[in-house]
């Protein structure tokens, strides 16, 4: 160790010490101090054994590492999960032997990776977080390849297509679901990802028992190192407010006929009635027989009234 | 004037409550003998100045009617005269070429009023109210 200036090796990250078989440490740098935070001054640390240093290194079966590594000849290498002065800290170690025909002393590299360990775990955390909304989501979500082929598919998904088994459908692709005109669509749709656009469009699909369901598709385009490798897309199955609102558009298609229909067979003899006792009121010169005129052509526009606001108010009253 | 009705009833009312007014009157029950009688009229240089079209004819209806006249005579006169006054199907009567649509509940005194304004370059359909 005499050969390598105590400068450099103390100005590495990673902590190095060197133990004898006795486990008596005749070197260490001062990397220590960052990883004890401060708690282990290198200097008091060199003579000392390393188990009275770190007492915790026996209770995780640390000694018999180091009994490997002196009785093999091999170097090892472990990551470890430990508490130190009441902080978790993760580190991965080698150790390596230094062999004078026998192993006589092993040096210790130790790194610690506690921030890049901690960012592993909320990434983790996070992507196991979203992959529950995916699979919990009630929209069918779909991954496709550039040859528009299924990478991934949700439950919904694969429910919107009829199929128990998700991975069934891996490979496969969703021009293979829908007809002529939805091939057209499809294909359009496609060269608009491929020109990194997103779009929204209704589309019918046949599922496995070629039933037809209706599905609203919002798409994105997934562009790799500026290349496009794909899209993803958020299904929504519509087929049964497709149907009611074909239905509400056959309702109203049949109040507008009937209340056309109503208007054609009421206001015409309404209106011939209302011509012809309008013309025998002007000609009749007896003051009871116009009275009653009088009251026949009110009896007829009050009819002509309802009619009106059944037509235009779709109510029946005068 | 071209009166395009079929109920001869109508005619016969408009033929009686438009007497006083100094107008000769033509009756055409279907779309095809309106469309005939306009021909006729507009080759012997006496193309009538207003039509009055009903909407739902036997064969050719009013609409069908009224795009032919356009294409005969792009400056007919022709207002569309219906039961069917609120409907889709009297807006495309409008889109055909008829200046505008007279509710048939008006009833034939205003009817007679509107034909006068009409005939006298006037719009009579907005003094008349009818809803």
């Amino acid at each position: 160790m005499a050969k390598l200036p105590e400068v450099v090796l103390g100005s590495l990250d990673e902590v190095i010490h060197v133990v004898d078989k006795n486990m008596r440490i005749l070197f260490i740098n001062r990397a220590i101090e960052h990883l004890s935070r401060g708690k282990i001054k290198a200097e008091d640390a060199i003579g000392k054994n390393l188990y009275d240093v770190f007492p915790f290194l026996k209770e995780k079966g640390v000694d018999k590492q180091y009994e490997r590594v002196f009785s093999t000849g091999r170097r090892l290498r472990t990551e470890e999960e430990i508490d130190y002065y009441g902080e978790k800290i993760y580190t991965v170690t080698t150790k390596i032997p230094i062999k004078d025909g026998k192993t006589q002393k092993v040096i210790t590299i130790m790194r610690d990776v506690t921030a890049l360990k901690k960012t592993e775990n909320a990434l983790r955390e996070m992507a196991e977080k979203y992959s529950t909304i995916v699979e919990l989501a009630r929209e069918g979500i779909c991954i496709d390849d550039e040859n528009e082929k299924m990478t991934f598919v949700n439950d919904a998904f694969a429910r919107i297509l009829g199929y128990e088994n998700k991975e069934e459908l891996i490979g496969k692709k969703l021009l293979d679901f829908v007809d002529d005109k939805g091939k057209k669509i499809l294909n359009e749709e496609i060269n608009s990802r491929r020109k990194n656009k997103s779009g929204r469009y209704e589309l019918k699909v046949y599922a496995k028992d070629g039933k037809p369901k209706d599905i609203l598709v919002s798409a994105t385009p997934l562009i790799v190192n500026g290349k496009y490798a794909g899209s993803i897309s958020v299904n929504l199955d519509i087929t049964d407010l497709k149907k009611a609102e074909n239905e509400m558009k056959r309702a109203l298609e049949e109040e507008r006929k009937f209340k056309a229909d109503t208007a054609h067979y009421f206001f015409n003899p309404l209106c011939i009635a209302k011509g012809y006792l309008e013309l025998a009121m002007k000609d009749e010169r007896d003051a009871e027989q116009r009275e009653k005129l009088k009251t026949i052509i009110n009896a007829v526009e009050r009819v002509e009234n309802v009619v009106k606001n059944v037509v235009m108010k779709g109510e029946v009253r005068e | 004037m071209l009166v395009v009705d079929d109920e001869e009833a109508i005619q016969e009312l408009i033929q009686i409550y438009l007497s006083e007014m100094d107008v000769k009157i033509y009756p055409a029950l279907t779309g095809e003998e309106g469309l005939e009688k306009y021909a006729e009229l507009m080759n012997e240089g006496n193309a009538p100045d207003l039509v009055i079209m009903n909407l739902k004819l036997p064969g050719m209806d009013g609409v069908e009617t009224t795009r032919e006249i356009m294409k005969m005579d792009p400056s007919a006169l022709i207002y569309g005269f219906t039961a069917s006054f609120d409907t889709e199907w009297a807006d495309e009567l409008k889109k055909a070429g008829t200046r505008d649509v007279i509710p048939k509940i008006v009833g034939f005194g205003a009817l007679r009023e509107i034909v006068k304004k009409i005939l006298e370059g006037e719009d009579g359909i907005s003094s008349v109210s009818w809803k």
